[in-house]
């Protein structure tokens, strides 16, 4: 028996008075994509203006007939336009200015339905979709930039492109990749399923959760705009001094990144706070959905390796604008600096890119398998192990650039001891399949691929690690088609396991399954026909971001570039799936299509405003399949009266009725 | 939510929509920009017959043709026109002689690699400036490299020598593309195509992109400016 | 495989104990498989190939990394496959799986042999790279691992978008061309005069960093004659792609020859060239001549600085 109690809003500081009528605004006063816009514009002329007016008089200036210095300042008022637009900072300044919050719930959700996706939301099922859908446009535009790598790497001596196109193009694949996609699996699937996951009705600071997602389509676009101004020619690296040689679109590269950077941050501190403090009563350690640890660890790591990245483009600005000499070697500085600052951010970077995918995988096949996660502990262990050492090994990347020759051993051993709590989530992936009744759905056979595939890519990992191995494949397309296998076959193929998974919890709405498994082969053979052969490319001597090749590798690249082609359409047959339906045939799927234990699934699809009627008391862990007789559900979503009042208070206090 | 054939009408019209814009950008951006027109120099000359093709360049101090003043900049004859033409993509004939003029308007720099003042993979390997054959400029001690010409991948190395008195070096070209009366120097070189069809980049080594760190970027590294391809047609 | 049904329940349980033997067992017999063709039959063939002795050296290490390699993917492969085949869903069985949470034994079985095969590795990837004088790679300006004696040095200079190559032991020449002597020990000093570029001797299995300011050494002995490609293997600008050319490795005789008459033939642009050194800061000139110094150019510094600033030359 339970008490129906008003929802309370005791996460809002300086809440409304009672008894504030509501009233709405004009639409101009409302902010929204049009307001973000025209701040966006605005911010860009100003900073523009601003750059201008301190920096033409360097002479730098004007030999080289550019200003980076307006326009960074320009990217940096244009993104503080763009926010302000979207009314991210108008609670901070009415709290500062010690006025009280209007009533931005209900004005949100008094928008028409698609009208809310497009606003700064505090709720984080809006911005788990926000981000869902932006990050397929992220990826779709990274990949088209993919296919036209490919179709210029058809011959070695037909040139398609210019070559200055050409490395724009290659630059833009992989910061794109890179940037963002650290977050799509955390941003979609993070936002939105842990709050589900842990039993609360809210993330921990969801301003600030709105804020991460909202910088990245700024992000996006800025890095797009470098096309605009002759793209940036040193790949995703971003090696001084060839990036302090470069001509402007250098500058959208650095802030882009550093912004995106910034936003993984914020994305890293809510999400733990939310984890760590926001779990239901009985939600112990050990009861923690293992894609929760994968998001944990992925946050810790978010926030203890972005900030590195931000200081290295934050030097790599001042250098192209302001004249330091931070990497200038004939000035004092080091072009080391710069790639120790970037590798010690860009070696995390990658493991947080492969850590969400283990937690969405390890996360599904308990399900679909209808057993309990085989050596639950050594999973959490794996990807806190994961997590740790990813710390400790980035000079792997810089094992042939004449470090102190010392140091190789050493991060020889730290590279290869990676592997071993790498290898703790195939043990047990193993362990859950054995003696399983394994089920297979769209999402199973994507955690098939992804093993498959993980373990081809943490196999050519081994390779480098080694350092004489290293010698021969390091800056050749041995290093990309192991990290390709790493990033496009481990999370990539997660990420589309989670979509078909979960879209029925988040949209109430499923996937065409026959449409998804043709999806799920096409992809899966394609991608393995353009990768593995670019193993052997890269043996052979072709070196990474090339235009021309020998002759002999002709062959290879073809086979590669014809699959690509094939890939890109597979890719397209998942948008497609993905977009007729959402849009057209919307077949509702509200139950729990997959009878997972999960406490997500307990709740409708999709779920309530508020998540929970009431905050649900947990009972045991999501994985209790096979019990006989067959296990209570995980959680109890209707507590009786007392229990959570008891469970909070302290020590011979007098218990009160309420939600906690 | 919106009727059915209303939503498959915006998914259509969407869709086309993405299309169009995507097609227009790679259309536009990156298909368009080849670089800069290729020079011509094969028409009326049969490949590897050893006959002989005249190129002639001039390199500018101020590129007054577009946005970047301050970058300095090759320019191409057109053998049909005969007028000056800002890029640096040419076409020769394969397995033949090409005969170079360059015209030097621009002052001197000090290279970063001194090597780069030896003329190298030319017939005789040596060229000539204002008549007189040269075959080493010292572009530290003396005020005499300009620019080079050099195309790498067959070792051709040519440094255009810059005008040499103090007084030239102040009353330089300041449009472009340069007439005579401005000061200049003439350098004249010859090479053989290679027999092959191919297509080779050519590039300065003079340090000139100014503003730039090591000199190297702007026009250094921007196709139609200091670097470009030459394509040899079979 | 299966017949549901009557006597299924007794044949399953006869059956349970069998899955890890059967494992086992295929499994030792494709890994042995494996291994064999690869030692025998790809070894030979694997890249860079055996012109010199650390382009061997890397040869085989990948064959090793392979034969250590092959074994775990075909565990996992035959151990997914089997899961396929053998523990899917039939079609009208709505049971869970047994509640099996995890097994001690075999986490830590699996913990040490995953743990032994990564030590085994470091180790032997440690003698590998210390027995061969770093394995062809770039050591830094002080290589910890040296060869006794070094016969012959080649500094190779990275510059935006070509190699050059000096000579100290011959006057300090300086050439596009790089030719070597068969069976020399040769030591590599790397460095660049303005980006970052990588020094790749593909066939000679050297790859060395090419920094501005810094000297990056790597040592090869070449025990085969034949042409090999040099690339960079460091973006370094819009022509890194096109930045290659080819070295020949030729018989000490041919070699003397070829660097006597260059030496000669380059003597005049010797003497302009600045001294040998291991790094170069092509700001600073020596021999800058006067006219130079009244035009007001400061060096090869591009501008990138205004002269009024100090710290330039």
């Amino acid at each position: 028996m339970s008490v129906d109690i008003e929802r309370a809003r005791a996460q809002r500081p300086g809440g409304p008075p009672p008894g504030e009528p509501k009233h709405a605004r004009v639409w101009w006063q409302r902010p929204s994509i049009v307001t973000a816009v025209i701040g966006a514009t605005g911010g860009y002329f100003f900073g523009h203006w601003l750059g201008n007016a301190l920096g033409s008089g360097y002479q730098q200036t004007a030999t080289a007939d550019q200003n980076n210095l307006s326009i960074v300042l320009g990217y940096v008022f244009l993104t503080l336009g763009w926010l302000a637009g979207l009314g991210v900072f108008n609670d901070i300044l009415r709290l500062m200015a010690g006025r009280s919050i209007p009533h931005v719930e209900e004005e949100a959700e008094a928008r028409s339905g698609l009208a809310r996706y497009f606003s700064y939301t505090l709720d984080h099922k809006v911005v788990g979709l926000q981000y869902l859908v932006g990050m397929i446009i992220y990826f779709c535009t990274a990949g088209l930039f993919a296919m036209a790598i490919r179709t210029e790497l058809l011959s070695p001596t037909y040139h398609i492109f210019s070559s200055s196109t050409y490395i724009e193009i290659v630059g833009e694949h992989g910061t794109m990749m890179m940037m963002l996609m650290t977050s799509v699996i955390t941003g979609p699937f993070g936002n939105y399923l842990v709050p589900l996951m842990i039993g609360s009705k809210q993330v921990a600071f969801p301003r600030i959760e709105a804020l991460a997602f909202w910088i990245t389509p700024a992000a996006f676009l800025i890095l797009l705009s470098s096309l605009l101004m002759g793209g940036f020619p040193f790949g995703w690296t971003g090696y001084a001094p060839l990036s302090i040689q470069s001509t402007e679109g250098a500058n959208a590269y650095a802030f882009a990144f550093g912004l995106m950077g910034i936003s993984i941050i914020l994305s890293g501190f809510n999400l733990i706070g939310t984890i760590i403090c926001y779990r239901a009563p009985g939600m112990r350690w050990g009861r923690m959905p293992i894609f929760i640890w994968g998001v944990l660890t992925t946050s810790f790591m978010f926030v203890l390796a972005a900030p590195v990245l931000l200081g290295g483009m934050y030097m790599l600005i001042t250098d192209r604008t302001v004249q330091t000499a931070f990497f200038t070697d004939n000035l004092g500085g080091s072009a080391y600096l710069y790639e120790n600052l970037f590798w010690f951010f860009g070696h995390p970077e990658v493991y947080l890119l492969a850590l969400p995918g283990f937690g969405v995988v390890s996360e599904i096949m308990p399900v679909m398998c209808r057993k309990p996660l085989f050596a639950y502990r050594v999973s959490a262990a794996g990807t806190l192990g994961v997590a740790i050492l990813s710390f400790f090994v980035w000079q792997h990347h810089l094992f042939v650039s004449g470090i102190n020759p010392d140091m190789r051993p050493l991060f020889m051993l730290t590279t290869e001891l990676i592997s071993i709590p790498t290898g703790f989530i195939f043990l047990v992936a193993l362990g859950t399949l054995w003696k399983a009744k394994i089920r297979f759905t769209v999402p199973m056979l994507f955690c098939f691929a992804f093993f498959f595939n993980f373990l081809l890519g943490g196999v050519s990992g081994v390779f480098q690690s080694d350092v004489p191995a290293d010698v021969l494949v390091h800056g050749s397309f041995f290093v990309l088609a192991h990290f390709h296998y790493m990033i496009m076959g481990g999370l990539i193929f997660a990420f589309m396991a989670a979509c078909y998974y979960w879209l029925p919890k988040m949209m109430g709405i499923r996937l065409n399954e026959t449409l998804g498994k043709i999806q799920f082969w096409t992809m899966f053979i394609f991608f393995n026909s353009t990768f593995l052969p670019l193993f052997a490319v890269g043996a052979l001597g072709q070196p990474r971001r090339v235009f021309e090749y020998a002759q002999n590798l002709q062959t290879l690249n073809d086979w590669s570039s014809i699959s690509s082609f094939l890939l890109g359409g597979s890719i397209l047959l998942f948008v497609a799936n993905f977009v007729m339906s959402t849009v057209i045939v919307r077949t509702r799927e509200t139950g729990n299509p997959w009878q997972s234990r999960s406490l997500e699934w307990q709740l409708s699809s999709p779920p309530p405003p508020e998540n929970f009627r009431h905050i649900p008391v947990v009972l045991s862990g999501p994985y209790e399949y096979g019990r006989k007789p067959e296990a209570p559900p995980m959680a109890d979503l209707d507590p009786p009266l007392g229990v959570l009042a008891r469970a909070y208070a302290p020590a011979g206090a007098r218990t009160e009725v309420g939600d906690g | 939510m919106l009727s059915l054939p209303l939503r498959v009408a915006a998914l259509v019209a969407g869709f086309f929509a993405v299309a169009a814009i995507a097609g227009f950008v790679v259309v536009h951006y990156f298909l368009s920009s080849s670089g800069p027109a290729y020079e011509d120099f094969t028409s009326h000359v049969t490949a590897n017959t050893g006959a002989s093709v005249n190129v002639v360049m001039q390199e500018a101090p101020q590129t007054t043709v577009g946005t970047d003043p301050d970058w300095v900049s090759y320019f191409i004859r057109s053998p049909q026109t005969h007028q000056w033409v800002h890029t640096t993509n040419f076409e020769v004939p394969a397995g033949s002689r090409v005969n170079f003029t360059i015209y030097g308007y621009d002052g001197c720099t000090p290279l970063r690699n001194q090597v780069w003042g030896d003329v190298t993979g030319t017939i005789g390997n040596t060229m000539t400036v204002n008549g007189k054959p040269v075959s080493l400029l010292n572009s530290w001690t003396e005020c005499s490299v300009a620019h080079t010409f050099a195309i790498p991948n067959l070792n051709i190395n040519v440094p255009v020598a810059s005008p040499m008195t103090y007084q030239e070096n102040q009353n330089l070209c300041s449009t472009s593309p340069c007439t005579p009366s401005s000061p200049h120097t003439v350098v004249r070189f010859s090479i053989r195509t290679p027999s092959e069809p191919g297509i080779f980049f050519w590039q300065c080594k003079i340090p000139c992109g100014l503003g730039y760190l090591d000199g190297n970027g702007g026009p250094m590294q921007t196709i139609g400016f200091m670097t470009g391809f030459m394509e040899v047609v079979g | 495989m299966s017949t549901p049904g009557e006597g299924a329940h007794e044949a399953a349980a006869a059956r349970e104990p069998t899955h890890w033997l059967r494992l086992l067992i295929l499994w030792v017999v494709l890994s042995l498989a494996a291994d064999l063709v690869i030692w025998f039959v790809w070894y030979p063939h694997l890249p860079p190939g055996r012109m010199s002795d650390v382009a061997q050296g890397q040869q085989f290490d990948m064959a090793v990394l392979a034969i250590c390699g092959a074994p775990v993917i075909l565990f996992i492969w035959i151990y997914g496959l089997y899961a396929v085949i053998v523990w899917r869903h039939r079609p009208g069985d709505e049971e869970d799986g047994p509640p099996i949470h995890g097994n001690n034994r075999v986490s830590a079985a699996w913990i040490m042999i995953s743990s032994a095969l990564v030590l085994f590795l470091f180790g032997f990837g440690t003698y590998q790279l210390i027995v061969p004088n770093g394995a062809g790679g770039g050591q830094g300006a002080s290589p910890i691992w040296k060869p006794s004696t070094v016969d012959l040095q080649v500094q190779a200079i990275g510059q935006q978008w070509v190699w050059t190559y000096r000579y100290p032991q011959f006057g300090g020449f300086e050439t596009t061309q790089l030719v070597l002597p068969k069976g020399a020990t040769i030591e590599f000093n790397v460095t660049s005069l303005d980006v970052i570029h990588s020094f790749w001797a593909y066939q000679l299995g050297v790859k060395a960093d090419a920094n501005p300011g810094v000297n990056n050494i790597a040592y090869a002995r070449p025990q085969q004659l034949g042409t090999f490609v040099v690339r960079c293997a460091e973006l370094c600008g819009l022509w890194h792609g096109a930045m290659f050319n080819y070295g020949q490795v030729v018989t000490p005789a041919a070699f003397m020859r070829w660097a006597k008459t260059t030496e000669v033939r380059l003597a005049s642009l010797t003497r302009q060239l600045p001294p040998y050194a291991t790094t170069y800061d092509p700001t600073v000139i020596k021999t800058l001549g006067p006219v130079l110094v009244k035009l007001g150019l400061t060096g090869a510094g591009g501008g990138f600085y205004g002269p009024e600033v100090p710290v330039q030359p």
